[in-house]
């Protein structure tokens, strides 16, 4: 082999080397950016008092996540939204006022409790992560067992 | 020189997609069903299944029949979604994590496949079919045995109850139809997924490019002719294999969106029939096992689907009952892969005994007659 086509396959074999390095990075990359960017999060919006009464509920209070859909809570009530990627931006309005509040939902929590009046209120951090206790699973007669019959119809 | 139209030849050529015209043409009017929402469910099942036909294409081109084998492809895909359910990624993400996680695993089980079918030259077919059950059995092992078990998953709401293994029905309503509502238009009425036949679109690119790359003129090549290819320095396994590999990568992105449309997933049974599905439509199309071209997929997915909705209605008007024409379409389905194999083989065989006659030198001008007529 010549010196000329030894240095050409080797330019080759460089270009080769450093565009698959490229398309893995890549492709790692992606993966991070799905992962972190794309998990959803539950969101428990929840308008109780203290028990301290360091602060208290509102008689009604609208708020959104995220800027998604507003939802209408009562006093002493609580309910669900879901947030994409690990930001998170709570809105709400009661009594005429609108309050804002930000964080950065830690990696690993799937569930957080936001305190409306505490955000209100302006106590930080106005939420922390929900952990609850496991939801008992069905028990096991009470599941089908996993069928590998009855294939669904061609076409879907 | 232009040739003449042999309307006889046309209809040999074309004998499953014009049964298959005839059968919708008669069944359309007799169900009833309004055009608003024959349209509308073409369109979106256009979108849906058209991915998957797609994956066929180049096995065909290569020369190595239609890949039964794609089902592998398929549970990759399912593989996928499994992971981005179990992860709780949401929306297009989801459906990227899915594709990324199912991406190694399709590489590596076209792999396999492609050198298996590489020592069952001659019978790719039958050999990519049994291939399939023999993988359904290890995908049914490792999602019913490992998943949960050796391979940790994080939510108890897709194990089943004894602790380990995926629950027979997975709801995708973290991803469902995230990428149809990507980008919706509607069009007199008619809500059409741009993003999906977006994508199906850029695959149509990619395959009208890739043909006329050096890899898609190999492929070409070995379609033609093994033993030539190989004289003329073409890698034929090597190439058969990146055939396959790319295949069952394409079916797995197409089962992703398949299912992401349908927005739940028969874990143990969803991958089963695609391949049969994925045959049927490109038959139907007016493809063979040795030329498939893209219009023959559109065409195929139209007249097959068409079929599949007017049928049911159709069934019931007629006879009281629409399972009759769930029947039918069924039946009509692995109808069109059974008379597209057998013209096949019938062709073969003619072009067998045409070259024979031609070898022999008998009757030189009949010998051109026959070849007008297959």
């Amino acid at each position: 082999m010549s010196d000329a086509s030894r240095i050409k396959s080797k330019a080759v074999a460089g270009r080769r080397a450093a565009f698959r390095a490229a398309l893995a990075a890549a492709y790692l990359a992606a993966a991070a950016w799905a992962f972190v960017g794309g998990r959803g999060h539950t969101i428990l919006l929840d308008n109780k008092s203290a028990e301290d009464g360091s602060y208290a509920a509102f008689r009604t209070v609208e708020a959104s996540v995220n800027g998604g859909e507003v939802q209408q809570l009562s006093m002493r009530e609580r309910v669900k939204a879901v947030a994409v990627g690990q930001r998170l931006r709570v809105k709400a309005s009661a009594n005429g006022r609108t309050f804002e509040g930000e964080a950065r939902i830690p990696f690993g929590e799937d569930i957080i409790l936001v305190s409306l009046p505490k955000l209100a209120a302006g106590i930080e951090p106005f939420w922390e992560p929900f952990r609850s206790e496991p939801a008992p699973r069905p028990a096991a007669e009470d599941e089908a067992p996993p069928s590998l019959e009855a294939a669904p119809s061609i076409g879907g | 020189m232009s040739k003449k139209f042999n309307l006889r030849r046309f209809a040999a050529d074309n004998v499953v997609v014009i049964i298959f015209l005839v059968l919708t043409a008669a069944a359309t009017p007799v169900s009833g069903l309004s055009a608003g929402y024959i349209i509308q469910e073409i369109v979106t099942r256009i979108g849906r299944n058209s991915f998957l036909v797609f994956s066929l294409i180049l096995p065909v081109m290569a020369g190595m029949g239609l890949n039964f084998g794609m089902v592998l492809g398929a549970m990759a895909g399912e593989i996928g979604l499994i992971f981005a359910v179990d992860w709780n990624i949401i929306g297009v993400p989801g459906l990227i994590f899915a594709n990324l996680v199912g991406l190694p695993i399709a590489v590596f089980l076209g792999w396999i496949c492609g050198e298996v079918l590489n020592r069952a030259r001659g019978r790719e077919m039958v050999t990519g079919f049994i291939l399939g059950f023999f993988m359904d059995g290890l995908y049914q092992f490792v999602v019913l045995y490992l998943m949960g078990g050796v391979i940790p998953m994080r939510s108890a709401a897709i194990t089943l109850s004894r602790g380990y293994g995926i629950r027979n029905t997975l709801n995708l309503d973290s991803v469902r139809q995230s990428l149809d509502r990507l980008l919706e238009i509607r069009i007199a009425g008619v809500a059409v997924p741009a993003a999906t036949l977006g994508i199906i679109g850029a695959l149509c690119l990619f395959i009208v490019w890739f043909r006329k790359t050096k890899l898609g003129q190999d492929m070409r090549a070995i379609g033609q002719d093994q033993v030539v290819s190989n004289s003329a320095g073409i890698p034929v396994e090597r190439t058969r294999i990146v055939a396959i590999v790319i295949s069952t990568v394409l079916a797995m992105v197409g089962q992703i969106i398949f299912l992401q449309n349908m927005g739940n997933m028969a874990t143990y049974n969803a991958h089963r029939q695609t391949g049969f599905f994925a045959v049927a439509a490109i038959l139907v199309g007016g493809a063979s096992v040795t030329k498939a071209t893209i219009p023959n997929v559109f065409v195929g997915v139209v007249l097959l689907h068409l079929m599949y909705i007017v049928m049911p209605r159709a069934g019931a008007e007629l006879f009281g009952s629409a399972q009759i024409g769930e029947y039918f379409r069924d039946a009509f389905s692995y109808g069109a892969i059974a008379l597209a194999l057998v013209l096949h083989a019938w062709r073969k065989q003619r072009g067998v005994e045409i070259a024979r006659a031609g070898l022999r030198g008998s009757a030189a001008e009949g010998v051109g007659v026959k070849e007008a007529a297959l």
